[in-house]
């Protein structure tokens, strides 16, 4: 019952979070005034400034630069998106309209939630599997290297992870090019291939898991090196601990004085950081998207707000504070499961 | 010292291309053939010319295999399409997929730019040059098995572009001083346009695409269209990318099949296109399948066409030489595609928003004259292109054939003829500081705008940011976001000057300059009037404003060529835009193409259904 209570609470907050975060990037998006002249003369402060600006572009930029474009053309439009209108009368109509679950349409006419969809499963998919694959091998791998702390092989994992970590995303994605590209045994870009539609399930399920190989060994590769390292110290840490010294002298078997008590204690911040990787589902690859040719979300965003595509952007900035609080609120209650002490 | 200065600053902006620089690293060290080449000088005559490379490569073997089957693989630059709808469309890629689909009445020879028949079998111009009448083909059909009749000529022009519903760019196009054309039925294949006035970029309309009418209107009973208006609210719906592929109707060689969201278009060929193949007699297109990738980031273009994902790869001068050296290994040839079209300018805001001394200098013809002396247009196409470019003289592009041939802009910097002419109008050099005054002892100052993302626009002015230092000016470059930087420029206000490239695009028609050179267009960048109470015209703005007005007055070629050859003099003397330079283009193909070339007007595929597979 006091869970059902907490997540309830949760959700009140995250509306009122969501007002909030949609209304800054509205007013960010739409910003247009002018910050005056600044002469300020007092003792020995003398603060001159020119007049500011501040105002973001037209969405309509790409028409106007366009000289095929007719002003009729380019007024329709206007009307169409709402742009004569005043910021509040665009916000509030906005609001209402995502309160009867319409998401608004996008600067090429299409629906919003139509161009949203297909993109979002495609991001989530990389996501999800990119997460599932860095924790499968980052968490043994940083148990295994807290153990042998100082080994041969903890010192290689070192060494490997900390010039992973090193490495911008987009080199890493460069050199799987390469590698896709010189060994010839995966595709280049893109999730399905053009013969899909006459494939059967299992084909494409091959298909697309060869796709899907070099974004997700790149993601992975990235992610991994964060989650070892700090599995890898907090396990340290506990193993210095005199229960665990305890629990040794007692006579209990190695195993189970690591699964039990140490990695139990050890796992919290971790899950905490499960969390956020959890919100940054939807968002976290559009570097990977764009140089990999990608259909996903993070690139659409990125046009989006490139182009001034109000509708896109506020339609997936709620989607990510949406998946903040859910990540948040899933941790916690991971939390409350593994740990007593947390209540 | 000025020197490493500039040179910092160029360094400090190829830093920014590292992501590119990267790939083309890893890929030289990678590939096999390692030898260093000096660029511009291993890559000029060095190029296939394509017709003589078809030839050699068609021999007996490939005459006996059949031209028909396979799939042309391109790709696109950007997201999805919008829409498949080449009336409504804005921008130029949905508009091409359209085209695909909806020939026109006639097209533009790629080589000679002279008009011949599409859909129509011949077209006739009238003595006085106001009536063309256009018969169309036998035997054409709708891809659904409907005859394409005068009927649907008439839809598509009376119906959609002139009542309007289809709010399209085109009736901007076909309205000639507030006069539609009259278009009448002959009979059921001949149709006949009457315009109120000699219009010569009229004949480029014929190109506009043919509307299936009885699709449309089955479209319009679907939707429950009965007024104009919702009607027109139901046309922007049409042929939009979520239309099922068997409700498609198309008269082009292609047909739309497929999209993969965020991933590809598909089109397949279309069985009752009109043109045949000469040997065979059978109904082109040879491919079976066309389809383009998205494609958002260089590096994934080449990856993909090194991968033999796709067939055709656009090539900037700063690949060029990589692309040469690769080309036998991956079995590609890399064309030189001529002179682009895109056209770099620099210019000053001339309206009378700019606050006082600035207004003097910029509306002053001495200061934009010497501006134009002082900057170094060699330096531009060595640091930018690589040395793969030309110096811009015109305002028409280098491939147009109105070209004005005679007009010679400065290649090198010519800052002392430029100081000389500067002071001659009073204004003063301080040599030892290289500071410049005007007569009032103004210091000479002022903020260049262009846009972030753009690595060429970025280089450029960092060179002319040093060539006008040279004779004291002082130029504060500044990169905005794109959006923010056109809608500060569209409004004439809070702006000194800016760097910017309009594309000509391959329409070789001079007129389609009117939106920016006429003092009343609405991209009149130099002083739009659109915003101005008062607008001033000044004399230069009457004259060119005359010359778009004379220009289209008449039919004959040489005549027209006079009258814009006399508006590019006029453009050049009176500077309102500072011409810089334009890269050259190339294009790398799989050798097995056929029916891929370079053409003067019509880019690298003059006829999509004619392309196939050799061996």
């Amino acid at each position: 019952m006091s869970d059902l209570i907490y997540i309830s609470k949760r959700f009140i907050h995250l509306i009122f979070l969501s007002l909030f975060i949609s209304f800054l990037t509205f007013s960010l998006m739409k910003a247009d005034f002018k910050i005056p002249k600044i002469k300020l003369d007092i003792a020995f402060i003398h603060l001159h400034t020119k007049e500011i600006q501040i105002k973001t572009g037209d969405p309509l930029a790409d028409l106007r630069l366009n000289p095929a474009i007719s002003a009729a053309q380019i007024e329709a439009e206007s009307k169409r998106l709402g742009l004569n209108k005043g910021f509040f009368y665009q916000y509030l109509t906005w609001l209402s309209n995502l309160i009867k679950g319409d998401l608004g349409y996008t600067q090429a006419n299409q629906k919003v939630i139509d161009v949203i969809i297909p993109a979002l499963k495609n991001t989530l998919i990389l996501n999800l599997c990119a997460i599932f694959f860095s924790w499968l091998i980052a968490i043994p791998l940083g148990i295994i290297c807290a153990i042998k702390q100082n080994s041969w092989l903890d010192l290689s994992v070192r060494f490997l992870l900390s010039s992973l970590m090193a490495m911008p995303s987009f080199i890493l994605a460069i050199f799987m090019l390469l590698f896709a590209l010189y060994s010839g045994w995966f595709p280049i870009g893109g999730l399905t291939s053009v013969v899909i539609d006459e494939m059967n399930f299992f084909e494409r399920l091959i298909d697309i898991t060869r796709h899907l190989f070099i974004p997700v060994s790149i993601l992975t590769l990235l992610s991994i090196p964060s989650i070892q390292r700090q599995m890898r110290a907090n396990l340290l840490e506990i193993l210095d601990r005199p229960y665990i010294r305890t629990a040794l002298a007692k006579g209990l078997k190695f195993d189970i004085v690591i699964w039990k008590h140490a990695l139990s204690n050890a796992i919290n911040p971790l899950i905490t950081l499960f969390g956020f990787e959890f919100a940054g589902l939807f968002a976290g690859s559009a570097l990977i998207e764009m140089v990999l040719a990608y259909p996903g979300l993070g690139l659409l965003t990125l046009e989006a707000v490139r182009k001034q595509d109000i509708n896109i952007v506020m339609a997936n900035l709620l989607l990510g504070s949406l998946m903040l609080v859910l990540g948040n609120l899933l941790a916690d209650l991971v939390l409350k499961k593994i740990d007593p002490r947390i209540k | 010292m000025k020197n490493l200065v500039f040179r910092h600053k160029l360094l400090a902006f190829q830093v920014r291309s590292f992501l590119y620089f990267s790939v083309y690293l890893s890929l030289f060290l990678l590939s096999s053939a390692c030898s260093k080449i000096s660029l511009s000088q291993s890559l000029s005559g060095t190029f296939q010319n394509a017709g003589d490379k078809q030839k050699s490569q068609v021999n007996f073997k490939e005459k006996l295999r059949s031209r028909f089957g396979g799939t042309l693989k391109l790709t696109q630059r950007g997201q999805d399409a919008k829409t498949l709808n080449p009336w409504t469309s804005t921008e130029a890629t949905s508009g091409e997929y359209g085209s695909l689909m909806f020939p026109g009445l006639v097209k533009f020879n790629p080589d000679t730019d002279k008009a011949e028949p599409l859909l129509a079998e011949s077209f006739e111009i009238s003595k006085d040059e106001k009536t063309i009448t256009v018969k169309l083909r036998e035997k054409l059909y709708w891809s659904d098995g409907q005859p394409i009749t005068a009927d649907d000529v008439l839809f598509t022009w009376n119906e959609l572009l002139i009542q309007g519903i289809a709010l399209s760019s085109a009736r901007d196009i076909i309205n000639i001083n507030g006069k539609f054309p009259e278009v009448i039925k002959l009979d059921d294949k001949t149709i006949e346009f009457k315009t109120s006035e000699v219009f010569a970029p009229f004949l480029r309309s014929l190109g506009i695409e043919i509307a299936p009418k009885h699709d449309v209107e089955r479209f319009f009973k679907k939707h429950k269209a009965k007024t104009f208006s919702e009607k027109q609210k139901a046309f922007e719906k049409y042929l939009s990318i979520f239309t099922k592929p068997e409700e498609i109707v198309s008269s082009g060689p292609f047909k739309f099949s497929k999209i993969q969201r965020g991933e590809r278009i598909e089109f397949i060929r279309n069985p009752l296109y009109y043109d045949v193949d000469s040997e065979t007699g059978k109904r082109l297109p040879y491919f079976n399948r066309l389809i383009y990738s998205y494609i958002q980031d260089d590096s994934a273009d080449i990856f993909k066409f090194l991968a033999k994902e796709s067939d055709v790869l656009g090539v900037s001068p700063a690949n060029a030489a990589l692309a040469k050296e690769l080309s036998k290994k991956y079995n590609y040839t890399l064309y030189d595609l001529g002179t682009s079209n895109t056209t770099n300018f620099i210019w000053f805001n001339l309206s009378k928003n700019v606050p006082k001394p600035q207004y003097d200098w910029f509306n002053n013809l001495v200061f934009r004259e010497a501006v134009s002396l002082a900057i170094d247009r060699k330096s531009i196409i060595n640091n930018v292109y690589q040395g793969l470019g030309t110096p811009l003289s015109s305002a028409l592009g280098e491939n147009s054939s109105f070209l004005n041939l005679d007009l010679k802009v400065n290649k090198r910097a010519l800052a002392k003829d430029a100081l000389k002419l500067l002071i001659a109008d009073g204004f003063r050099f301080d040599a030892k500081n290289k500071i410049l005054y005007d007569k009032n002892s103004n210091r000479v100052e002022f903020d260049l705008l262009s846009n972030s993302g753009s690595r060429e626009r970025e280089l450029m002015g960092v060179i002319i940011s040093d060539n006008l230092a040279e004779i004291g000016i002082k130029v504060n470059f500044k990169l905005l976001e794109f959006n923010n930087y056109v809608g500060r420029i569209m409004q004439g206000q809070n702006y000194s000057a800016g760097i910017l490239a309009l594309g000509g695009g391959s329409n070789n028609e001079p007129n389609t300059g009117a939106n920016v050179w006429k003092s009343d267009g609405r991209l009149h960048l130099f002083d739009p009037k659109g915003f101005q109470k008062q607008p001033l015209i000044r004399d230069w703005e009457r004259e060119i404003d005359e010359q778009f007005i004379k220009g289209v007055q008449t039919l004959d070629f040489n005549e027209r060529k006079a009258i814009y050859d006399e508006f590019q003099v006029t453009v050049f003397k009176y500077k309102p835009l500072i011409y810089l330079a334009s890269p050259k283009t190339f294009a790398a193909i799989r050798n097995d193409l056929r029916g891929i070339r370079k053409t003067k007007y019509g880019g690298m595929i003059p006829d999509i259904a004619k392309c196939y597979r050799g061996v």
